[in-house]
């Protein structure tokens, strides 16, 4: 772990919320599935 | 994106996640974090500085592992997308 960051080869930490459609997502729900291309945004405004 | 889940966090609330999204008629999963939860979960940075939340990109393989994470230095320090389609290829690759 450099300065606390998360680096590569570490387990991804798991969450859930709720997407625009109402729909609960859980980044585990794509384990054995698909990779996943997470980005954090800045925000729109 | 093929042969992978693109999920998009961000720090608005759900009305105006849902809005721009519909607006801009993304096809990927978007994912409203007003308590900035998930954020802090995974150390994005906020820099008062630079007027605040810094990009954060990563990629997940299917074992939950992290197997790219780039932290944004500035608002405009996002990796360009081949990046991410070489991350991915890399993951087909190994899993054959």
């Amino acid at each position: 772990m450099i300065n606390g960051l998360i680096t590569p080869g570490e387990s991804a930490p798991d969450f859930e919320l709720t997407d625009v459609h109402g729909k609960l997502v859980r980044l585990s729900d794509f384990r054995t599935r698909q990779p996943v291309v997470l980005a954090f945004l800045r925000g729109f405004s | 994106m093929r042969g992978a889940e693109i999920v998009a966090v961000g720090p608005d609330n759900a009305p105006n996640f849902k809005r721009y999204w519909e607006r801009e008629e993304l096809p990927f999963i978007g994912l409203p974090d007003p308590t900035h939860s998930v954020a802090r979960l995974y150390k994005q940075e906020v820099n008062l500085f630079k007027l605040g939340r810094m990009p954060l990109n990563s990629v997940v393989d299917i074992e939950g592992r992290i197997r790219y994470i780039h932290y944004g230095s500035s608002m405009a320090d996002i990796p360009p997308n081949e990046t991410f389609f070489n991350v991915i290829e890399e993951l087909k690759k190994a899993s054959k």
